[in-house]
Formats: structure tokens, C-alpha cells, sequence
């Protein structure tokens, strides 16, 4: 792996950090995840869409939400989708992952059905948003058959 | 002087077979592949205190290659076995399978693939054993004898309706907090839940010890059970392997592969030859009485390359047999939001029973409050994004549990094992084929109305969408292919697992089960063992 893929793969990985835990990787969590990339297969964007798509994210954890939003339900093999949950069990195994994935105690009941509620409002509306923003994008760099990657 | 004894296999069947024979006196040579397990990693550490001290936690949790990373396109079985139970699916050089309609798992570790049981102890009852040569008082001295060797926890419940209550029990472990909460709730619906439903729930038998047995440590809930038991609580049949390694009559003759026996034409076995599990030229050792266990599987094959290598016959071994297990998550409403606490002991210790009205037919279930797994093949589930699914899963952590229902299986014709020769490198490849019972559809359904029911009773509900079944093979409960039989015919056993076309070979592991109830058949297996050893030597 060259030293700017190196860059970029941490760049990345901060971005997507930020994304699923609010906060900037640890050292040890950026190690494993440049480390993965060169373990485990799959992880290369391999069709125009999936280019697309990770120069998109990279701009800002907003961006990894309307992606990921999206990619959960129209391409779910997409590789910023692999990538995501390969962080997500990077940071799941790491030291301090209580904090990032650990049980919490929500206490009121009431309250924490709010906010479920309110977390559903914001996937929904950010789920609506990119398929606005990205189902074209998909048509257009995938057409043909491969608007089988619009899976459901 | 004894006829010295050779086993082929280490799990559950051969290990206490080996046992009861040292303890009558005989000499016993031991062949097996044998891989073996690792060292454990800092024993006293509970699983959170691993995460944070452990030099490269996640090269342990996920492996050094990041095998135990679920990515979303893989369509595989998932079954969360951690990378260092991976020498437990190790194969050696010349093995190959071949399987349509059937997922098996193989083992050639020391130990079997029991070395990654969740350590389910039920004893059949006599509607179960009706095929058997034999009922359950029978087989119950040998039941005894085994939870006096390794140690199993239970109590006297609603279950003990469907697993008879044997000697040896140690007193339970310590609840989880989810399972206690569920038990009170069934408390309070039990006549409902009973009467409607035909509905049990109760303590599960486990292999675990809730005191000090020989070497072995009682359960200190270190929350570490998926990951490999620190202290030896849970059993394994490497324990047991470990006590035959002291006496020393037993030879334990690890690294080699069995492929097959050689016989006269009066079919007497006079050797078996065994390949170097790394390579190398076959050994031919010679036997006096012959012993095979390892596994309904891997024996089926010993037996059918036997005959392919004698006379060019290859030979069909019908009724092979699993358990069909469907996976039913559930949520616990009473729980959402609470912390969960991750220091508990982790498989089931609760199981739901049905009773179908047929004695054969009890669906079984065992209900695990997950706690230690992990958690990413959750999150990319979830119909959300990946910072909604975390936000979820924290916040519901503590109130998932899933309960695994196992079905029973017959023995029918059209499930075989056959083996296919390969020219170019002289081995054979073992075929697999199973199609399962038609009308097994209307049962699940049935069974996971009842369940859902019952769970709603509980104050759970089922996620839609999430109950997954699980592909046949899954289970590991393999059995049925050289039965036991009354009669003496081709390709069956006497009662003590005696080959009726080889007099000095016997079968002990599942092959010869002529009927799987839908529980874990590890224990049965075990008794079943010893009970040859004893009666048939």
C-alpha cells in the first residue's frame, strides 16, 4: 500500500468515525482499520457508482449519512457500506468500546421513545433526501441491467 | 490379557468410550487428527477487562485475517464462532466433501465439534427412545455416569416433564437478569401458557459447573463463554482426554487421519490405515476390535471407503438425520433502555418446551440473552442506517434475547451418504445429499405461532422479518446412517453398536441413533458410549 492510499484510507476512517461514534479515531483504531484494507477482499471500488459513492462520503459525516442511508436499502454490497461495518467492528473490539457500543442505561423509558422516534424521523428524512440526490447518480453510472443494484 | 482397544475419533463418543474401557483395564490406542485448542488469553480478565487489556484486542475478537468480520454480501451461515475456535474447523490434507441440500460442519479437532458446544445436557426420554433397542432405564445408569464425570447443572421444573431427572445434578448457575425476569413472567401466565399453549419453560441441563469438579473451576461469569471458556467450566471432551492421557494403558496417537480399515474375507478387521493429517505416506496399524467415533459423518465415510477399497462396492447409507433449527430473535419490552450486564454466564439457561401431543414430536428451545456476541452483523441487519442501528442496539442491548427451536428428524430414505472416488489423487470425496420432511414447513410454522405467543404472554415481541431458518446441516446433530436394529441385516448394529457386517467393529457415535428427538444429542451420545464400553466389553 502506498503512503497516499495510506492517507486516504485514514482519512476516511476519520470521517467515518465521526460518523458512527461522534468522534475522532483512536491511534489504535486507524491502525487496524489501514491494517484491514490490506486483509480483507472486497474493499476496492470496483464499478463507477461505488467510485462515486466514496468520493462522496469522504466530504463530511453528513455525506456518510445520506449515503449510508441509502445504500442500506439500494446497494447494500456497495463498498462503503463493507467499509462502514468493517469500522463499526474495528471500533466494537477495540479498547474503550463500551463507550462507542457498550449498553447504556436510557433510564425514563418515555423519553428514550422520543428520541427512537426522533432518530427515525431524521433516517427517514435523510433516507428520502438520497434517494432524491442518488438513485439518478445510480441510474446514470449503473444503467442497463445493473439497475439490479437497486435492489428492492 | 485384554484385547487392546483402537478408537478413531476424540469427541463426545470417543473420549468417555475410552474412559469406561481404561477403567475395566483394556490397553486403548487413541487415533485421531487432533488439532488443538490455544492457550487461554489472561484467564482471570471478564470480557470487557479483555477488551482493554489485551495487546491487539481486535486481532482476538476478529482474528488476525478479519474472518470474524461479517461484511453484508456474505450469504453464508453465519454462526459466530470466534477465530479462536478456528482450529476446530480445521481439515486435513485428502478430506473433501461434497453436500446438496445439507450444510454440515466437520471437525477434526481434539475434542470434536463438541469443543464448541453450548454444553446442553437432555436426556432422552422413553417415547424418544422407542426405536432403541432399549428404554430409558437402559441407558440411565450411563446418563448418571456421565453427569458424575462432567459436571452438569439443572433443577427439578416444568422441563423435567421432558428430560428425566438423573442423579448428579449440580445446583444451577447464577440467572442472568433477563432470563430471571422471564421466569417470573411465566410464573405469573403459567396455567395459561401450560393449558393453551402446552407451553414449558424452565432451567436448561448444562455442562457447566456452578462448583469445582477435578481440576476444572466453577463459573465465576466472566461473560467469556463464546469466546472459549477461560476457566474450563464448561465442558469440553478434551477434558476428558485429558484424564484418559493419565492412565497408562491409553496411547493417544495424534496427526493421523483414518481413511480406512482393511478386512479378511470373513470380514474380520485386521488394520486400519491412517494418513499423516500434514502429508505423507499412509501407516497401517494393526486392530483386534475396532472402535469408530468420529462423528455419524466422518465414520460413514471410514466405513464406506472401507468396503470401495475391499471389493470397488460403493455402497449408499441411507436414513441420515438433523436436527432443523430456526432462530427466533425477540425483543424484551420491560428491558428496553436498561443496561445490561455483561458479566453473566452467556449460552441458555432457559428453554422453552412444547408439547405437540406426540411423544416424539417435543419442540425444544433454548432461550440465549445475548449479551457478549458481537454486534456489527446486528447493526447492518437493521432495516436504518449504521448510526441509527447503533443508537437501537445500545438502547435494546439489554432487552434482545433469541431463542434457537429445534425440531426432531427421522430417519427416511432419500438422505444418504455415498462417496465418490477421485482418479487423480486416489482419495474419495464424501457425498452428501438430504431433502428434508414436506410436511416440516407447517410444523415450524406451527411451533413459532405457539412461540410467539407465548413470548407476547412473557412481555417480548418478535421483530418482523428477523426469524431465520437455519440450513440443514446446522445443527451438527448428525445421526441415523447404521442404526441400531433388532434385526440382523446389512448396514445396521446389533443394541451394543455392533457392526452386523464386521464382528470386531463397533460404532459409537450417532451412526447408529435410529431416531433424533429434537434435543442436543451430545449427552446421549456420551452415555450411549459408555453403555457399550460397559456391557459390550
Amino acid at each position: 500500500m502506498t503512503q497516499p492510499e495510506a492517507n486516504g484510507l485514514l482519512h476516511e476512517c476519520r470521517v467515518f468515525c465521526r460518523y458512527l461514534c461522534g468522534s475522532d479515531p483512536q491511534p489504535y483504531v486507524e491502525r487496524k482499520y489501514v491494517e484491514a484494507h490490506e486483509k480483507v477482499s472486497g474493499l476496492t471500488a470496483s464499478t463507477r457508482f461505488d467510485r462515486f459513492l466514496l468520493g462522496f462520503v469522504i466530504r463530511g459525516p453528513l455525506y456518510t449519512k445520506l449515503a449510508d442511508s441509502y445504500a442500506r436499502f439500494f446497494a447494500s454490497a456497495s463498498v462503503v457500506r463493507k467499509k462502514l461495518v468493517l469500522l463499526a467492528a474495528i471500533l466494537e473490539t477495540c479498547p474503550g468500546a463500551s463507550r462507542f457500543l457498550g449498553p447504556m442505561d436510557s433510564g425514563n423509558q418515555f423519553l428514550l421513545l422520543l428520541r427512537m422516534f426522533g432518530k427515525g424521523l431524521l433516517f427517514l428524512t435523510s433516507l428520502l433526501l438520497a434517494v432524491i440526490f442518488l438513485l439518478p447518480v445510480q441510474l446514470v453510472l449503473e444503467p442497463g441491467p445493473k439497475a439490479q443494484a437497486v435492489e428492492h | 490379557m485384554k484385547d487392546p482397544i483402537v478408537i478413531v475419533g476424540s469427541g463426545p463418543s470417543g473420549v468417555h468410550f475410552a474412559l469406561s474401557l481404561l477403567r475395566k483395564g483394556y490397553e486403548v490406542t487413541l487415533l485421531d487428527v487432533g488439532y488443538e485448542k490455544p492457550a487461554p488469553v489472561r484467564p482471570e480478565d471478564n470480557f470487557t477487562a479483555l477488551k482493554e487489556n489485551l495487546e491487539d484486542p481486535t486481532a482476538y475478537f476478529l482474528g488476525e485475517k478479519y474472518d470474524g468480520v461479517l461484511l453484508p454480501d456474505v450469504k453464508k451461515e453465519y454462526y459466530g464462532i470466534p477465530p479462536s475456535k478456528d482450529y476446530v474447523f480445521q481439515t486435513p490434507r485428502g478430506f473433501d466433501y461434497r453436500a446438496s441440500g445439507f450444510e454440515p460442519m466437520i471437525s477434526f479437532a481434539r475434542g470434536g465439534l463438541a469443543e464448541v458446544w453450548t454444553g446442553g445436557c437432555y436426556p432422552f426420554d422413553d417415547g424418544e427412545l422407542e426405536d432403541f433397542p432399549f428404554n430409558y432405564s437402559g441407558i440411565e445408569p450411563y446418563y448418571n455416569e456421565v453427569a458424575r464425570r462432567i459436571g452438569i447443572t439443572g433443577t427439578r421444573d416444568d422441563l423435567t416433564r421432558f428430560f428425566p431427572f438423573h442423579e448428579h445434578l449440580l445446583e444451577p448457575l447464577e440467572l442472568d437478569g433477563h432470563s430471571a425476569l422471564l421466569l417470573k413472567a411465566y410464573a405469573r401466565h403459567r396455567d395459561d401458557l401450560n393449558g393453551r399453549l402446552h407451553c414449558y419453560l424452565g432451567r436448561t441441563r448444562i455442562a457447566t459447573l456452578s462448583r469445582d469438579l477435578d481440576d476444572r473451576k466453577r463459573c465465576t461469569y466472566l461473560g467469556r463463554c463464546l469466546w472459549g471458556c477461560p476457566r474450563q467450566s464448561l465442558y469440553t471432551p478434551s477434558h476428558t482426554l485429558a484424564q484418559c492421557q493419565q492412565f497408562p494403558r491409553f496411547h493417544y496417537r495424534a496427526g493421523l487421519r483414518v481413511s480406512h480399515f482393511r478386512y479378511t474375507s470373513g470380514n474380520r478387521i485386521t488394520s486400519v490405515v491412517a494418513r499423516p493429517a500434514s502429508g505423507g505416506e499412509p501407516l497401517e496399524i494393526p486392530v483386534q476390535q475396532l472402535v469408530l467415533a468420529a462423528g455419524a459423518l466422518c465414520s460413514s465415510k471410514i466405513f464406506l471407503d472401507s468396503i470401495y477399497r475391499d471389493s470397488g462396492t460403493i455402497l449408499e447409507l441411507r436414513g441420515l438425520m438433523d436436527n432443523r433449527q430456526v432462530l427466533v430473535p425477540f425483543i424484551n419490552l420491560r428491558l428496553i433502555g436498561r443496561a445490561a450486564n455483561l458479566e453473566s454466564y452467556q449460552y441458555h439457561q432457559i428453554g422453552i418446551g412444547i408439547d405437540t401431543g406426540d411423544p416424539r414430536g417435543y419442540v425444544h428451545g433454548l432461550i440465549t440473552t445475548l449479551k457478549t456476541a458481537l454486534l456489527h452483523p446486528i447493526l447492518h441487519s437493521l432495516p436504518c442506517d449504521l448510526r441509527t442501528a447503533i443508537f437501537l442496539v445500545r438502547s435494546m442491548h439489554c432487552s434482545l434475547g433469541v431463542i434457537n427451536v429445534n425440531f426432531n428428524d427421522t430417519r427416511r430414505e432419500e438422505n444418504l451418504l455415498t462417496i465418490e472416488p477421485d482418479q487423480e489423487s486416489g482419495e474419495t470425496r464424501l457425498l452428501i445429499h438430504y431433502v428434508p420432511v414436506p410436511k416440516q414447513k407447517a410444523q415450524i410454522v406451527l411451533a413459532l405461532r405457539t412461540i410467539k405467543k407465548a413470548l407476547w404472554r412473557l412481555g417480548c415481541i418478535v421483530p418482523p422479518g428477523m426469524v431465520h431458518v437455519r440450513p440443514m446441516g446446522a445443527s451438527a446433530h448428525y445421526a441415523g446412517t447404521l442404526p441400531m436394529s433388532p434385526q440382523n441385516r446389512p448396514l445396521t448394529t446389533s443394541a451394543l453398536c455392533q457392526s452386523h457386517d464386521f464382528e470386531n467393529l463397533f460404532l459409537a457415535d450417532g451412526a447408529t441413533f435410529p431416531f433424533l428427538p429434537a434435543k442436543n444429542i451430545t449427552f446421549t451420545l456420551m452415555a450411549n458410549a459408555a453403555r457399550i464400553a460397559e456391557s459390550a466389553f
